[in-house]
C-alpha cells in the first residue's frame, strides 16, 4: 500500500506537470452569483479566452446569414447578427465566432440532421473572466448550452525507450511468424513465448495471439483506422505506405488535409514541435501517436522494423491510418478540438477511433455526468458511432475505443467509461495487470500495455513500436500505458474488419462489438496474491475488474467465420461452460438471460428451460434435434452502464443447439 | 529403342497387375453409395445455416468428411467404410468408430439416407448427391491440426 500510495503521489505530480499553458485557474466558487443551468461544465482546466455554445434552432437563420455577409466581404466572422449577442461579443472583444464543425458541401447535410450546426466557437481577450462571460452568453435565449473547453490528456506515463537495436537473444528462436520484420522478435505483446530477455516473468501466450490471425489475413486497405492523438509522422518508413490518403481535401482545411489534419493547431500534421507550457518550462512532442500508429498498422514483412497488428502482408493491404491530431508541442488537447477530430474522422470513412487519451477529469462517474459536462464530444462520439452518419464501408457505425487510464483507479476513465464506447485495460509481460492500469465499472477489454519498470528486461517489457526520430533520436522503441494497450484492440478489431470485408460476411456493429468483447483469453485465473513491478498491486483487487478478458485476434477471425453449435448429449443435466460464445473467461462473466421459444423447449424435450448456472449453461435435452438459444452477458463488470451507474456494455449471443445421441466421440458427424 | 519399349510394356502390365490385387483386397463398397454427399435432412429438418456435412465415399473404403457443426470453420475428418447388405459402418484415422447405420440409395441414385440403429433415438440422415466445393476441400484436418494441439487457443 505503501508503494501504491507513492506512486499515486507521483502520477499526480506528473499529471500536474503536464498541465497545458493557457488553462484558467480553477474557478473559486462565488457565494453570492448563482451559476446559470446552461453552462455545462466549470472553468476548472479551460482554455482562456474560449467558449463554445450551443445555440437554438431559431437562431440558426440569423448566425447563417451573418456568417454569409462576413465571407462576401471576406472579413473574419466576430459577430452573430443577433443584437443581444452581438452586444456581449463587443464586451469581450471577440476576434473570431465560428461553427466548431465548418461546412463542407460533402457532409453538410449529414451534419445538420445530427444538430452538429448549432455548435459554435468564439475566442476573444485571454484577460477576460472566463466565468463571467460564460454567465453573460447563458443569459441569452439563443443560446441553450454554454461549454468550457476542458483539457483532455494523453494515457500513457510520459516516456519513451529507444530501441537499441538489441541482438536476437537464443530464446527467441520459439517465436515463429510468417512475417520478415527483424524487431517482430521483441514484440512479445503479439507473440510471446515467455523469453527471460523481456522479464523473467514472462508468460506464454500473455499476448494477442495474432500470428495465427495473419494467417488468414494481414488487413485491408479500405478498413480505416482513425488515430486521435498526437500527429502520425506520416512519411516514417514503417508507416508511410499504411498511411491514408484523402481522395479529396476540403477547402475548410485549405486542401491540405492529406493524411487526416492538425486540430489542435488548425493546420497540416506535425509530429516534432516544441512549446512552453504554462510554468514556462520547454515542452515538447513525444511521437505518441506515431507510437500508437505503429501497434495499429505498421508495415508487416517488408524487411523493417516491426510489425503492426493490421499491418497487411508486405502487399500494400494493411488497413489505413487518418491522423487526427488533437495534441502538440507536448501540450494537452481540449473538448473543441477531439470533437472536431472525432467528427473528422466519421465523415471520412474511419470505421474505428483510436484513442489513447482521456478526460483530466478523473471524478467522473456516469454516463450522466459526462454527457452533462461534455456534451460537444458525446455528440461527435454519437455522431461517430451513428450508421446514418459514419461514412465507413467497413461497418454500419463506427468503433470508438479509448484508453482506461494510468492512475489505477478503480473505474475507467471519460470517454472510455461511457457505456457506448470501449475502455481498454492493460497487462504486462506476466500476464498480469499492469501496475498503473485503471480497473473496474466502464473498463471492457484487456491487451498488452507493457511495464517499462520493474522487469528484469527493463523498457523491454514495454511496447515496442514506431517512433519519431526526430524527438527520440530514432525510429523504434517502447512505451507504456493503457495507451499502448488500446491500440492493440484497434489493431485488433480492424483486422477482423478486413477479414469480414475479405469474406464478403456482413456484421452488424452490434455483433461486431459483441464479437470483439467475447474474443478473449482468461485473466481471472491468474489474479492471485501480489504483483510487484512499477509498484506492488494487490492482484485480488482486479479480479472482475478488467473486462471480459485478454483480446484474442484469432478467435475474433473465428467468430466472423461463423459460430459453432452447441453439443449436447441426450437425456443427462449438462452444465457446459460457454467458452465458444463468451470467450476464455466464459465462468466469470454475470449473464443476464437466456431466451428460447416454448417450440424449441417442446421439440427437444427439455423438462426446464435452459439457465446459466456458476457461468455454465444447465441444458437437458430428451429428444434429437436443433434449436436455437440466445445469452445475454454483460462485457466488463457485474452489471451494464446505465446513464447513471457505470457498467460493462451487454452482448448477446445466439447459437444453435444440436442434441444428439448418435456421432463420434472425436466431434466427427457420422 | 526396342528395350525401353520392353520397360514400358512391362511397366503398363505390373501397374494392371497390381491394381487388379487392390480391388480384391479392398474392403466390401456398394459402389451406389460412392460418390460426393450433401447432408440436406436430419431428422426431417434442413441444417438451414446452423451446421454443414459434406461426404466423400470413395470406392476404395475410404471416406472424406468435410463437417461445420461444432466448429466456426469446415473441419476434415478421414477414415474407412464398409457399405455391406444394407450396413454402412466403419472407423476415423484415430481409431474413433463411427455410429453403425443401416443405409439405402434412392431409386435415381442421388440420395442417401443413413439411419443409426442400436440408439434409443431417431437419428435419420439425408444426404444428397452433390460436388463438394473447393472451399469446403481446403478445410483443415480436424484430428491434427495445430489449432487444436494447443490448449490455450480453443477456437
Amino acid at each position: 500500500m505503501k508503494y501504491r500510495n507513492r506512486f499515486l503521489a507521483t502520477a499526480s505530480i506528473l499529471l500536474v506537470s503536464c498541465t497545458a499553458e493557457n488553462l484558467q485557474e480553477p474557478s473559486v466558487p462565488d457565494g453570492g452569483r448563482q451559476v446559470s443551468e446552461k453552462i455545462c461544465n466549470t472553468s476548472d482546466d479551460a482554455v482562456k479566452g474560449t467558449l463554445i455554445a450551443k445555440f437554438s434552432d431559431e437562431a440558426i437563420p440569423f448566425l447563417e446569414e451573418a456568417a454569409s455577409q462576413q465571407t462576401a466581404t471576406r472579413s473574419v466572422a466576430t459577430r452573430s447578427g443577433i443584437t443581444s449577442i452581438d452586444d456581449i461579443f463587443a464586451d469581450l472583444k471577440v476576434t473570431s465566432f465560428k461553427r466548431v464543425f465548418p461546412v463542407t458541401e460533402e457532409f453538410e447535410a449529414s451534419t445538420r440532421s445530427a444538430g452538429l450546426h448549432k455548435w459554435y466557437v468564439l475566442t476573444f481577450d485571454a484577460d477576460q473572466d472566463l466565468d463571467e462571460a460564460a454567465e453573460k452568453l447563458a443569459g441569452t435565449a439563443e443560446i441553450s448550452t454554454v461549454q468550457f473547453s476542458t483539457r483532455r490528456m494523453k494515457t500513457f506515463t510520459g516516456e519513451a525507450y529507444p530501441f537499441t537495436g538489441d541482438a536476437v537473444p537464443q530464446t527467441k528462436a520459439m517465436i515463429r511468424s510468417d512475417f520478415n520484420d527483424p524487431n517482430i522478435f521483441w514484440q512479445w505483446h503479439y507473440i510471446n513465448n515467455a523469453d527471460q530477455a523481456v522479464s523473467t516473468t514472462s508468460r506464454i501466450g500473455a499476448d494477442i495471439n495474432v500470428a495465427d490471425a495473419w494467417k488468414l489475413t494481414g488487413g485491408d486497405s479500405r478498413v480505416i483506422v482513425a488515430v486521435v492523438d498526437e500527429g502520425v509522422k506520416y512519411t516514417h518508413p514503417d508507416l508511410a505506405a499504411n498511411m491514408w490518403t484523402n481522395p479529396s481535401p476540403s477547402k475548410a482545411y485549405g486542401n491540405q488535409d492529406i493524411h487526416g489534419w492538425n486540430f489542435a493547431d488548425n493546420g497540416p500534421i506535425t509530429w516534432d514541435l516544441t512549446g512552453t507550457d504554462q510554468y514556462g518550462q520547454p515542452s515538447s512532442d513525444s511521437g505518441h501517436g506515431t507510437h500508437v500508429a505503429g501497434t495499429v498498422a505498421a508495415v508487416n514483412n517488408n524487411g523493417m522494423g516491426v510489425a503492426g497488428v493490421a499491418g497487411g502482408t508486405g502487399n500494400d493491404d494493411g488497413v489505413r491510418i487518418m491522423s487526427c491530431q488533437v495534441f502538440s508541442r507536448g501540450l494537452s488537447s481540449t473538448d473543441l478540438a477531439v470533437s472536431q477530430a472525432i467528427k473528422y474522422a466519421a465523415d471520412h470513412g474511419a470505421a474505428i477511433l483510436q484513442c489513447s487519451y482521456g478526460s483530466n477529469n478523473t471524478s467522473i462517474r456516469s454516463d450522466r455526468e459526462y454527457a452533462a459536462i461534455a456534451p460537444l464530444e458525446r455528440e461527435a462520439l454519437e455522431y461517430f458511432m451513428s450508421p446514418e452518419h459514419n461514412t465507413s464501408t467497413a461497418i454500419d457505425g463506427g468503433i470508438a475505443i479509448f484508453a482506461a487510464g494510468n492512475e489505477g483507479l478503480s473505474r475507467s476513465n471519460f470517454p472510455g467509461g461511457y457505456r457506448d464506447c470501449i475502455s481498454v485495460t492493460a497487462i504486462g509481460p506476466d500476464y498480469l495487470p499492469a501496475y498503473y492500469t485503471c480497473y473496474g465499472p466502464g473498463c471492457n477489454i484487456a491487451a498488452p500495455g507493457g511495464e517499462t519498470a520493474g522487469h528484469s528486461g527493463a523498457e523491454r517489457a514495454g511496447v515496442l513500436s514506431t517512433l519519431v526520430s526526430e524527438v527520440s533520436g530514432g525510429d523504434y522503441g517502447y512505451m507504456q500505458g493503457t495507451s499502448m494497450a488500446c491500440p492493440h484492440v484497434s489493431g485488433v478489431a480492424a483486422l477482423g474488419l478486413s477479414y469480414a470485408l475479405q469474406k464478403g460476411i456482413e456484421v452488424s456493429r452490434e455483433d461486431f462489438i459483441a464479437m470483439l468483447l467475447t474474443s478473449v483469453n482468461d485473466l481471472e485465473s491468474r489474479l492471485d496474491g501480489t504483483k510487484t513491478s512499477g509498484t506492488t498491486i494487490n492482484l485480488e483487487t482486479y479480479k472482475g475488474q478488467m473486462g471480459t478478458g485478454l483480446v484474442d485476434a484469432y478467435q475474433l477471425l473465428m467468430q466472423i467465420e461463423g459460430t459453432p453449435c452447441l453439443k449436447v448429449p441426450l437425456n443427462e443435466l449438462q452444465m457446459i461452460p460457454l467458452t465458444m460464445y463468451f470467450g476464455g473467461s466464459a465462468e466469470n462473466l454475470t449473464y443476464r438471460g437466456v431466451e428460447i421459444s416454448d417450440d424449441d423447449i417442446e421439440k427437444l424435450g427439455m423438462p426446464a428451460k435452459p439457465e446459466m448456472s456458476d457461468g455454465k449453461l444447465m441444458i437437458r435435452c430428451n429428444k434429437p434435434g436443433v434449436a436455437h438459444i440466445t445469452v445475454k452477458a454483460i462485457a466488463g463488470g457485474k452489471r451494464p452502464g446505465s446513464e447513471t451507474v457505470m457498467g460493462g456494455i451487454e452482448v448477446t449471443k445466439e447459437f444453435a443447439v444440436i442434441a444428439r445421441e448418435t456421432g463420434a466421440a472425436n466431434g466427427g458427424w457420422l | 529403342m526396342k528395350k525401353y519399349i520392353h520397360i514400358i510394356i512391362l511397366t503398363f502390365a505390373s501397374a494392371l497387375f497390381f491394381a487388379g490385387c487392390s480391388k480384391e483386397t479392398a474392403p466390401e463398397v456398394d459402389n451406389g453409395i460412392c460418390g460426393e454427399w450433401r447432408l440436406t435432412s436430419w431428422n426431417g429438418a434442413a441444417p438451414g445455416e446452423d451446421f454443414s456435412v459434406y461426404m466423400e465415399l470413395l470406392p476404395d473404403g475410404s471416406f472424406n468428411l468435410y463437417q461445420k457443426v461444432y466448429t466456426s470453420t469446415f473441419d476434415r475428418y478421414s477414415g474407412t467404410y464398409t457399405a455391406d447388405g444394407n450396413v454402412f459402418s466403419g472407423s476415423y484415422s484415430d481409431g474413433e468408430p463411427m455410429a453403425l447405420y443401416s443405409y439405402e440409395v434412392g431409386e435415381d441414385g442421388n440420395t442417401l439416407t443413413l439411419t443409426a440403429t442400436g440408439t434409443g433415438e431417431s437419428d435419420v440422415c439425408i444426404y444428397t448427391r452433390t460436388g463438394i466445393p473447393d472451399d469446403v476441400r481446403s478445410a483443415e484436418n480436424a484430428l491434427t491440426k495445430s489449432g487444436a494441439e494447443k490448449g490455450r487457443r480453443f477456437l
